[in-house]
């Protein structure tokens, strides 16, 4: 899919420069996405790399997984092609080389950044970029994490990934894997070692249960489970391999309509499953973007609007299937609407079952900091002026505080929990 | 990093292992497990921490080999390195003075017990142990048992040592004789479930351990979520030690299969077996540590 020099300016030339451009109000980072594209347009690609990283260090990761918002906010999106604006941030990413500096000597305070997800990430790199010391642990093997464990191969490959951990190397940030904060690195030990602000980034991933009739029998996965299994470090392993011929089975509904919902679909598609997605409402109504909808497409994923009613099972305890009804399209008070139909529920076959129904933030700051203040929806709460949760240096970013937020979201959530601790410590130094 | 300076058969196809891991032995709690990948690119395993050496920087850890990645760890010898160990994770045992605590274990959860017990006792409980295994053979760790707790009992299924019968039946004659203010059970789902059983009619409080099947015990998948009082939990995070009378065991159990079977029989394919050493060439890691 990716473009070439040709392409990149036949696209970029069909951009047309709008005064008030639309798509930067899409933008969570603020990318100057007119500019960049002039730049594309006369060939500087390295000049639109820059001028993507002025706001988004990781425009190769956003090039390819970001939900493209700013498309959306496109005025020619309502014509079917908006600019793709996606696809041309990664051809700059791939294509430029970066001007920008990236050595640095660290001589400012430590700051200790919990989890290597995108909030992380991003952190690190603006802390780093202003030569603090920046140290980031993360629980799992490698760095990356969600990046690495819930997003499969295809669209991300770890590759790239691992170049986007040289960049942080190349700042001086110290990645140290294998911790786990809360049990193997309590709070009052990284104050202890000197760091003078702890920013925790370590996001959402355990899946929202949903109390669906049938849920225990096995075959039924989430999705983060499905992808963790196939993914997990030891993904070249002979287990991971067994895995990827055995787990998908030979028909695979999926349900859920976000863009993890997409991610196991096409996987279970790749492995040679069948694979359809059923969702309450219409096919449009996904949550993801439309390219990545017809790219699942394509890979045969099928999409089906059906209301769940339950999942069945044989009596060993295995999946047989999912119960679901029809649903019909009536005209009512403000256009189309999906309603279920009287008629009987059916059983549509299926040997594996996999539930995507959006993350919330595991237990662990609940066990380990009981002193954090969380709102009623039962999130972190952080103070809205300095950035900071209820405890002192502590900050927040990230999935942590606002649930299934996309890459780019999190990459500015980062940013922004940078900006502010770099602000605490200056003010407090003077 | 993580090597291996001691190791020892103690049952059948049960082996202890003593691994160098300083961080982890200091900071760990009865009750808390490990997650350990022998070798590179293998799934990692939940282990239960049997005991720690703070002074030394050893943890101990029982490794029954059912699976590829058990047999791997079950294989390598000492001074042989551990390729990754991942802890202390999970929530400690809840622990205070109760009294008369009964301790009851089957199978490889006399491992999981031995710390509890040990905790227990430190905290001037009256502990009595239960033992249930299948055979002589597969009994384990009953001297250490013998040590921590004031009385023992054992009980094998073919009655070829102490005992002929069910762990479950001396756990229900000690209710019926003592007045009995805890119990720990941890072990098969059907000897957990038929404690609960017991422990509810005489309203005593029961705490279960939970293993579920875990990818890398550090919250991020839900694969050993299990339902507690209505609602799902996560083994590796709020447990795995859980109050027994809210666990719903009919879905633990059927959460119990879920890897299937195929898993425990994989078999590298394709690869030229050369005993240990062209296993080793396959497994280990090109870029170590």
């Amino acid at each position: 899919m990716a473009f070439n020099k040709k392409i990149a300016q036949d696209e970029a030339r069909r951009c047309p420069q709008c005064a008030e451009a639309t798509c930067l109000a899409g933008c969570p980072l603020g990318i100057d996405i007119p500019g960049f594209i002039r730049l594309l347009r006369e060939g500087d690609t390295a000049g639109a790399l820059d001028r993507i990283k002025e706001q988004n260090p990781f425009a190769s990761i956003c090039g390819r997984i970001c939900p493209a918002p700013c498309e959306r906010a496109c005025i020619f999106y309502a014509d079917g092609q908006p600019i793709p604006i996606r696809e041309l941030e990664c051809y700059a990413a791939d294509n430029g080389s970066s001007k920008l500096k990236t050595a640095s000597v660290p001589q400012k305070e430590k700051v200790a950044v919990i989890g290597t997800g995108p909030g992380g990430m991003s952190a690190a790199y603006y802390l780093a970029f202003q030569n603090f010391q920046v140290t980031v642990f993360e629980a799992l093997h490698g760095p990356g994490g969600t990046l690495r464990y819930a997003i499969p191969d295809f669209r991300l490959s770890q590759k790239v990934l691992d170049e986007q951990f040289d960049l942080l190397n190349s700042l001086k940030v110290e990645i140290k894997t294998d911790k786990v904060f809360g049990p193997s690195l309590r709070v009052d030990e990284i104050f202890m070692k000197g760091y003078k602000a702890l920013l925790l980034a370590t996001g959402a991933s355990v899946p929202v249960m949903r109390d669906i009739r049938g849920i225990g029998f096995s075959g039924v996965y989430y999705d983060h489970e499905f992808l963790c299994r196939l993914q997990s470090i030891g993904k070249d392993g002979v287990v991971a391999q067994a895995r990827r011929q055995k787990m998908p089975g030979l028909k695979t509904v999926v349900i859920g309509r976000g863009p993890a919902a997409f991610d196991t679909a096409r996987m279970s598609a790749r492995l040679g499953s069948q694979v359809s997605i059923i969702i309450d409402g219409f096919e449009e109504e996904t949550g993801v973007s439309d390219d990545m909808r017809k790219e699942a497409q394509q890979e045969g994923v099928k999409i089906l609007s059906l209301r769940l009613m339950g999942i069945v099972g044989n009596d060993n305890g295995f999946v047989r299937g999912v119960e679901c009804q029809n649903m019909e399209i009536i005209e009512g008070q403000g256009g189309l609407k999906l309603e279920v139909s009287k008629e009987a529920p059916f059983i549509l076959e299926a040997d594996t079952v996999i539930i995507a129904n959006g993350h919330k933030p595991n237990n662990l700051l609940r066990h380990y900091l009981p002193q954090l203040k969380h709102d009623d929806k039962g999130l972190l709460w952080t103070d809205g002026k300095t950035g900071m949760t209820s405890m002192e240096r502590v900050f927040a970013c990230g999935s942590l505080i606002n649930p299934d937020s996309s890459v780019a979201q999190a990459i500015a959530s980062g940013k922004m929990a940078a900006k502010k601790i770099i602000q605490y410590l200056d003010h407090e130094k003077n | 990093m993580y090597k291996i300076v001691h190791k020892h058969v103690i049952a059948l196809d049960i082996k202890k292992i003593d691994i160098t891991a300083p961080d982890i032995a200091s900071k760990a709690l009865p009750g808390q497990f490990v997650m350990v990948m022998p070798l590179a690119l293998m799934h990692a395993i939940p282990m239960t921490i049997i005991d720690h050496d703070e002074r030394r920087g050893l943890i101990s850890l029982l490794v029954h080999e059912v699976g590829p990645a058990t047999k791997a760890l079950g294989g390598m010898s000492i001074t042989d390195e551990v390729y990754q160990v991942v802890g202390p994770l999970g929530q400690a045992a809840q622990m205070g003075k109760y009294g008369l605590v009964i301790c009851v274990a089957t199978g490889i959860g006399a491992a999981q017990i031995l710390p509890v017990c040990r905790g227990l006792k430190k905290r001037g409980n009256k502990v009595v142990g239960i033992i249930g295994a299948k055979s002589k053979k597969e009994l384990m760790l009953e001297a250490q048992m013998r040590v921590v707790c004031d009385e023992i009992f054992i009980a094998t299924n073919d009655g070829s040592y102490e005992r002929r019968g069910l762990a479950t039946t001396i756990l229900q004659e000690l209710l019926n004789k003592y007045k009995v203010h805890r119990v720990y059970a941890i072990g098969s789902v059907d000897m957990m479930k038929a404690a609960s059983v017991m422990t509810r009619e005489k309203n005593i409080p029961l705490r279960v351990t939970i293993n579920t099947y875990m990818v890398n015990g550090l919250g991020t998948c839900g694969s050993c979520r299990v339902k507690i009082g209505g609602g799902y939990q996560l083994a590796c995070m709020d447990g795995p030690e859980f109050d027994g009378h809210l666990v719903d065991f009919q879905d633990l159990s059927q959460r119990m299969n879920t890897s299937g079977d195929w898993e425990n029989n994989i078999r590298p394919v394709g690869v030229k077996t050369t005993g240990f050493g062209g296993l080793r060439r396959l497994f280990w890691p090109s870029t170590k540590k």
